[in-house]
């Protein structure tokens, strides 16, 4: 798996100055140490205190054993980046009550090595941008990949295309209320230089 | 007057949608708009409707303004990526075609020619947001244009969405994005319009409201089950089932309502959607609506 950090700028507005971390080992494609290391340098150059990191591991990267890994080493915090393709944040956010932000972007997903089941989730768009929408995966549930809200082909709160599926933007609208932002497009490039 | 002077004025304006010819015969497409012509105060040209493979929308567009009729060129990111979107609306603009209409457009499967490959490489918002960019003279990579276009630009507003305060909130947002003027889906029930100007205290929209006929049974259940964002009220659904004659009903019942919508004055226009010249003709013959002003387009 290909992780990139996102631009500072596009967190920062996000978070405050304390945060907990997520990492792990982007399912085999980096050495943990050396990615911890890395976080740690770009979270404390921009002054923000790590209150803890959970590693993650690719066997442990299933829903029970989240569930357990929260109970035993989690500190309750306002704000959790992670550092993991976009499957965790998705899921994190209905277990915790911590505004969850993913901090890199997952450029791709090599299917050849044994993956953690979240991984499933995340769409490998290369520009994740779940903390927009409520961290649900757009990439994922829209067929249209609409960025500003549901397409208008939605009948009775389901989808135009899959017609026993709840549109996402109607489960966001439901959570958290309008969205006054504009999305600007997708950045294609990121994953189309991918080799 | 134009329909964008029109509709900025305060008129009451009337548009319909045509779509362009499957297959190089014009014929039927130009007879058809020129029914309209001096009825209505613009016509929506569809790109390619229900995915399936026509004359262009800018092409369909152009032909109109060759007959003296305003065109509301229709464009969707469906079947185009940015690249194209950009470059058929700067071609639009130099054909003289004015009025844009923005949509995000059906997703493939969900007509025609369903093995496409949809497109979809930005929404609506993100289209309208594009065209505004080439009116101030930049396309969306920051390159200068030697010449800008400038758009009278609309976009679409369903109030059958459910919450209805999400529809808002997205027409809210497609008006910062450059929407100048709305035409709706297809619905009966005026309160939601009440609802939707309640809601909007700073700016007024101007929304024209999205009206058909039904022509026989075999549209009217295409219209109920297949075409996406559409709900039709069940007293409707039983009158027009029960009648014998739909299309007569259809009209009658379209009429009606018509002219509900120009008494509540929650609305700026009428805009027949899917629906033959003859159909509409016969709607404005019973509510005796003239145009108020004859259109200043000429045949170019
Ligand atoms: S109904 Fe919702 S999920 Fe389905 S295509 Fe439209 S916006 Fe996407």
């Amino acid at each position: 798996m290909k992780l990139e950090i996102k631009e500072w700028e596009e967190i920062e507005s996000f978070i405050g100055k304390e945060v907990f971390v997520f990492s792990c080992n982007s399912c085999g494609g980096e050495e943990i140490d050396r990615k911890n290391i890395k976080i740690k340098e770009f979270l404390e150059g921009h002054g923000i205190k790590i209150l803890g990191i959970i590693n993650l591991e690719p066997k442990y990267c299933n829903i029970n054993s989240l569930r357990k890994i929260l109970e035993e080493n989690f500190i309750s915090s306002n704000f959790v980046l992670t550092f993991t393709c976009g499957g965790l944040p998705q899921v994190l956010s209905s277990l915790i009550n911590s505004k969850v932000i993913p901090a890199v972007n997952t450029l791709k997903i090599e299917l050849e090595r044994k993956l953690g089941s979240f991984a499933r989730l995340c769409s490998a768009c290369g520009e994740c941008w779940i903390h927009y929408v409520g961290n649900l995966c757009i990439e994922r549930l829209c067929p249209k990949k609409m960025r500003n809200g549901p397409c208008g082909g939605a009948r009775d709160g389901y989808c135009e295309v899959f017609r026993e599926r709840i549109c996402p933007f109607i489960i966001l609208f439901k959570n958290k209320g309008e969205i006054k932002d504009i999305i600007p497009p997708k950045k294609f490039s990121k994953i189309l230089l991918q080799e | 007057m134009t329909f964008k002077d029109k509709l900025l004025s305060g008129n009451f304006v009337i548009t319909a949608e045509v779509t362009p010819p499957r297959g190089t015969n014009l014929e039927s497409f130009i007879k058809g708009s020129l029914l309209l012509k001096d009825s209505l105060d613009a016509l929506n040209v569809t790109d390619f409707q229900n995915v399936g493979v026509r004359i262009t929308s800018l092409v369909g567009s152009y032909l109109l303004l060759k007959e003296g009729i305003e065109p509301i060129f229709q464009i969707t990111s469906r079947d185009r990526n940015r690249v194209a979107i950009q470059g058929e609306v700067l071609s639009a603009y130099v054909l003289g075609i004015r009025n844009v209409l923005v949509l995000t457009g059906d997703y493939t499967t969900t007509g025609i020619m369903k093995d496409a490959k949809p497109v979809f490489d930005i929404d609506a918002i993100n289209i309208l947001q594009f065209i505004k960019n080439l009116c101030e003279g930049r396309d969306s990579a920051g390159k200068k244009l030697s010449g800008a276009p400038e758009f009278f630009l609309g976009a679409v507003f369903n109030p059958n969405l459910e919450p209805l305060d999400l529809e808002i909130s997205k027409l809210e947002r497609k008006h910062r994005a450059g929407a100048e003027f709305f035409q709706s889906q297809l619905f009966y029930d005026l309160s939601l319009i009440e609802r939707t100007r309640e809601k909007i205290k700073d700016w007024e929209p101007r929304i024209l409201a999205g009206v058909t006929i039904f022509k026989s049974k075999e549209m009217f259940e295409y219209m109920i089950n297949k075409v996406p964002g559409i709900k039709i009220p069940k007293e409707i659904i039983e009158i027009l089932e029960k009648s014998k004659d739909i299309r007569e009903k259809s009209i009658e019942i379209c009429a009606e309502f018509c002219m509900k919508i120009k008494e509540s004055k929650l609305l700026n226009g009428i805009h027949f959607l899917a629906s033959r010249p003859v159909d509409i003709l016969e709607v404005l013959r019973l509510l005796k609506w003239k145009k108020e002003e004859s259109s200043n387009v000429e045949a170019i």
